[in-house]
């Protein structure tokens, strides 16, 4: 009777200790697949990152996404009112005078230039580096402090740019970091120190705890300007590397929020009257890239077209060869559009749409045919001066949806005389080798940045640009690239993107795939939220609950 | 005492040299396998020159050789450098992991081994009977289930269906909240699923190992022997037959709780659980050399010490293999 009566106590006890987290009714809980790397933005080199951030390390200014105009807006944060100069290249901000950063000291306008000299700073290798070309800046990149920034008050600061750079404030709204946090660490030993995984920030959160891969607790500042009584009191970033988890966690409840589910699962979200999906027409693009230069050359540091794809019409006849629409509608079950240019369909103004390209797969045999690729040994594959037209395409592992493309791009070539070994890679293996251009084709895909940039992947200087991974070049599309940095008139980039894309879309340095949607799910609990082309989970501080 | 010292030490010196050769065929594999740490920072704006500073403040631009020279200087000192990924030095993230592990794992190799000691009694009891063949069959069964599978299946049921246990994690967000019993009961809570996502198909297989090992000691001259002098059965399983069954048990008992502080990867991925088998595979994926030789250094040194014990214990059973134990 005894040892019934501990073993019930014990088993009461347990259960008790079983409850869901706390009580707080607007706790915020996000499924996130991988952990942050450091607490200062100094190294934000994730989406993890860039999610506690935004809600830890305000900018001066912030950009909303505009679904209508399909671009950015702009909105105060830490500046409340700013001006530009008639030429505009100098810009005076007015800060709020109520900021403090999380540890209660004082933040003036020191902390926003120490932050410019930090992320510039080529020692510090922050992943900022790089980003200051429209700034004064010095030999080796670090911008030129003294004729960048004057300092008027301790509520206004001016930003000087180089003249006729066409500055805009997305050049000013990187997070600041605390002055007093990295003061007296030498820039050297920055990456280093303790610093980076002390959390000091003038956001609306401060991070009240981190436990390494498991996950990282944010609290409300009470008071500060961006909240009210109804945004979330915590958030919680949830670290739970497997999908399948984070979606049990959502279905249990663990969980409010889940980012970019798969697309297979909205059915079973759809269902449920306790979870909202929010739909986002995407801007990440998978494509099929063709080598334009022999990997054999280029690794002798000379640039030759690739015996296979240095022509744009075979690269053309391959597009016309290979049934997208089919891939999307089977694997993606048509949550997406079939691309047939680099911008994505959500950058309104400046996309330019195209129904070429459609599958074909005669006109792609009829190409090939003229320029020489004939079945002369009648063993089912082209061939030409006695090569035959078979390749390697690689993929990394891993990865359902490239493995069914690689598949199909296989199976469609096959029918037009085209053998195509299929090689999935380990990541780390396949990004040495795409870098290097040492493939012939490979399957990839990219996230098109906001605001739209597209020169890092397109500019045919290949040493400067690895991003440029197909190795295309044109000197028209260089030019053109210039220009689009150097006007903010909506008229002329819209006339700019067009000819590019269509430059593009007549060489085809790429077979575009398709443009994939973004699916999230979210607490019903959680108003205000949804996904847009930014992202699933900002602004939370804007976010309701109930 | 005396007698188990000199082997022990042997043991020790080749554990010792054993772990160097391995951390030294660690690093030259790594250098020699393709990828490059410095890719994870690539972006588009991502100039080669910094991509080249990176890389040559990592120490990746001197020759193989001269590396290998730091390398091994540093590594008498234990200093395995700073990790790339985490921007701390490599025991430092290490000590982060290792605990959990440790915790883990012993918690495992607890359950699988009484479990397994206690099944296999009652089956033995139960020979022939519908009991004994159920747990033969099924032990196979069980060992045969993969571990994602076993742990998927337990998600479903207990999570999802019945939302007993959470499905991942180790602790709630606000555990400075709970007081120690909450704490305990908490763990239990969130460790329950992972823990019996191994420790039953361990179970199941220290089930098999034992169970045979009985059926081969009940057949042995010995046993025949204490039964024809009236012994009790209870008396012979538990004083005779137990024990010499164990014994073969506990070398491989050694290797598992070596495997299993290297950590169990499979079961701490679906968990989200920090521990040292999903810091090994990031550390792998994003080529962080130094914590990759880290890694494979507490791993080594776990397998190596828990054979030593492993040894060490069947030796102190059986005096007569004190002094070849080890060989």
């Amino acid at each position: 009777m005894i040892k019934k009566n501990f073993a019930f106590v014990l088993l009461l006890i347990f259960f008790s200790s079983c409850g869901k987290d706390g009580k707080d009714t607007r706790l915020v809980s996000i499924g996130i697949s991988s952990d942050i790397q450091s607490a200062s933005p100094v190294y934000s080199f994730g989406v993890s990152e860039s999610i506690l951030f935004e809600h830890t390390n305000l900018g001066l200014v912030g950009h909303k996404w505009d679904s209508a105009k399909g671009g950015l807006t702009d909105y105060p944060l830490l500046a409340e009112d700013w001006k530009w100069n008639e030429s505009r290249d100098e810009v005076v901000f007015t800060l709020r005078s109520d900021i403090k950063w999380s540890d209660d000291k004082a933040f003036s306008p020191e902390d926003i230039v120490f932050t410019y000299s930090v992320y510039s700073n080529p020692v510090v290798q922050s992943s900022f580096f790089g980003m200051f070309d429209k700034f004064h800046t010095l030999e080796n990149g670090q911008i030129d402090i003294k004729n960048t920034f004057e300092i008027i008050s301790p509520q206004k600061i001016k930003f000087k740019f180089v003249k006729n750079s066409n500055p805009s404030l997305l050049e000013t709204d990187l997070p600041i970091i605390a002055k007093h946090i990295f003061e007296g660490i030498p820039d050297s030993l920055i990456s280093v120190s303790d610093a980076i995984f002390k959390s000091c920030g003038t956001g609306p959160y401060k991070l009240k705890k981190w436990e390494r891969n498991q996950y990282i607790l944010l609290e409300k500042r009470k008071g500060h300007f961006l909240v009210n009584d109804l945004s979330p009191s915590r958030i919680i970033l949830k670290v739970i590397p497997e999908y399948f988890t984070r979606k049990n966690q959502l279905l249990t409840g663990e969980i409010d929020v889940l980012p970019e589910i798969n697309t297979e699962d909205i059915y079973e979200f759809e269902n449920r009257k306790d979870l909202n999906i929010s739909a986002m027409q995407g801007r990440y693009i998978d494509f099929i890239c063709w080598n334009n230069v022999s990997p054999e050359a280029f690794l002798k540091d000379s640039v030759i077209p690739n015996k296979y794809f240095g022509s744009k019409d075979i690269r053309k006849a391959l597009t016309y060869g290979i049934n997208r629409k089919m891939i999307l509608d089977e694997f993606l079950l048509g949550r997406g559009s079939v691309a047939n240019e680099p911008v994505s369909p959500i950058f309104k103004d400046n996309y330019s749409k195209s129904t070429n390209f459609s599958y074909n797969p005669k006109k792609a045999l009829a190409i090939l045919k003229n320029a020489g690729w004939q079945d002369s040994d009648n063993n089912g594959i082209l061939d030409k001066s006695g090569q035959e037209f078979s390749f390697t395409l690689n993929f990394v592992t891993g990865k359902p949806l490239r493995e069914y493309t690689a598949n199909i791009v296989k199976s469609d070539l096959k029918k037009i005389g085209i053998n195509v070994n299929l090689e999935p890679l380990e990541r780390g293996v396949f990004l040495e080798k795409m870098y290097s251009r040492q493939m012939d084709a490979f399957i990839s895909g990219w996230q098109v940045p906001i605001p739209l940039h597209i020169k890092p992947y397109w500019n045919s200087d290949l040493k400067k640009y690895q991003t440029n991974t197909s190795g295309f070049m044109n000197k028209e599309i260089d030019q053109l690239l210039d220009k689009t940095s150097q006007t903010n008139d909506p008229a002329e980039l819209k006339r700019i993107y067009n000819k590019i894309q269509n430059i593009i879309r007549e060489n085809q340095p790429v077979t575009f795939l398709f443009w994939i949607d973004n699916f999230s799910v979210y607490s019903s609990k959680i108003k205000n939220a949804e996904v847009n082309s930014l992202g699933s989970v900002q602004r939370c501080w804007e976010w309701e609950v109930r | 005492m005396k007698k188990y010292f000199f082997p022990l030490l042997r043991k020790v010196f080749n554990g010792i040299i054993t772990l160097f050769f391995l951390i030294c065929l660690i690093f030259l594999l790594l250098r020699l396998a393709p990828g490059n740490p410095v890719h994870k920072f690539v972006s588009p704006e991502f100039s080669p020159e910094l991509s080249e500073k990176i890389y040559n403040s990592f120490n990746l631009n001197a020759p193989l050789h001269e590396q290998f020279l730091s390398f091994l200087a540093n590594i008498i000192s234990l200093n395995f450098g700073i990790s790339y990924i985490y921007r701390q030095p490599v025991f430092e993230v290490i000590m982060n992991y290792f605990p959990f592990t440790l915790m883990f794992a012993f918690i495992v190799f607890f359950i699988q081994t009484a479990g397994s000691i206690v099944l296999s009694l009652y089956s033995f009891k139960k020979k022939n009977c519908w009991q004994d063949i159920f747990f033969n069959k099924f032990s196979l069964i069980i060992y045969s289930v993969p571990t994602y599978v076993l742990a998927v299946l337990l998600i479903l049921f207990f999570s999802v269906c019945l939302q007993i246990f959470p499905s991942a994690g180790i602790n709630s967000f606000n555990p400075e909240e709970n007081n120690y019993f909450r704490f305990a009961a908490e763990k239990i809570n969130y460790l329950f699923l992972p823990v019996m996502t191994l420790s039953i198909i361990g179970t199941a297989y220290f089930y098999r190992y034992l169970r045979e090992n009985m059926d081969m000691t009940d057949s042995a001259p010995f046993t025949l022997l204490l039964k024809s002098n009236g012994l009790s059965r209870n008396g012979i399983l538990i004083k005779h037959i137990l024990p010499n069954s164990v014994f073969p048990l506990i070398s491989v008992a050694g290797i598992e709780i070596g495997m299993l502080l290297s950590g169990a990867l499979i079961t701490e991925t679906i968990f989200a659980l920090p521990g040292m088998g999903r810091l090994t595979v990031t550390s792998i994926l994003q080529r962080d050399y130094p914590l990759v030789t880290g890694c494979a250094f507490v791993s080594g040194l776990c397998v190596i010490l828990s054979n030593i014990a492993a040894d060490f214990i069947k030796s102190v059973i059986d005096s007569r293999i004190a002094g070849d134990l080890i060989e």
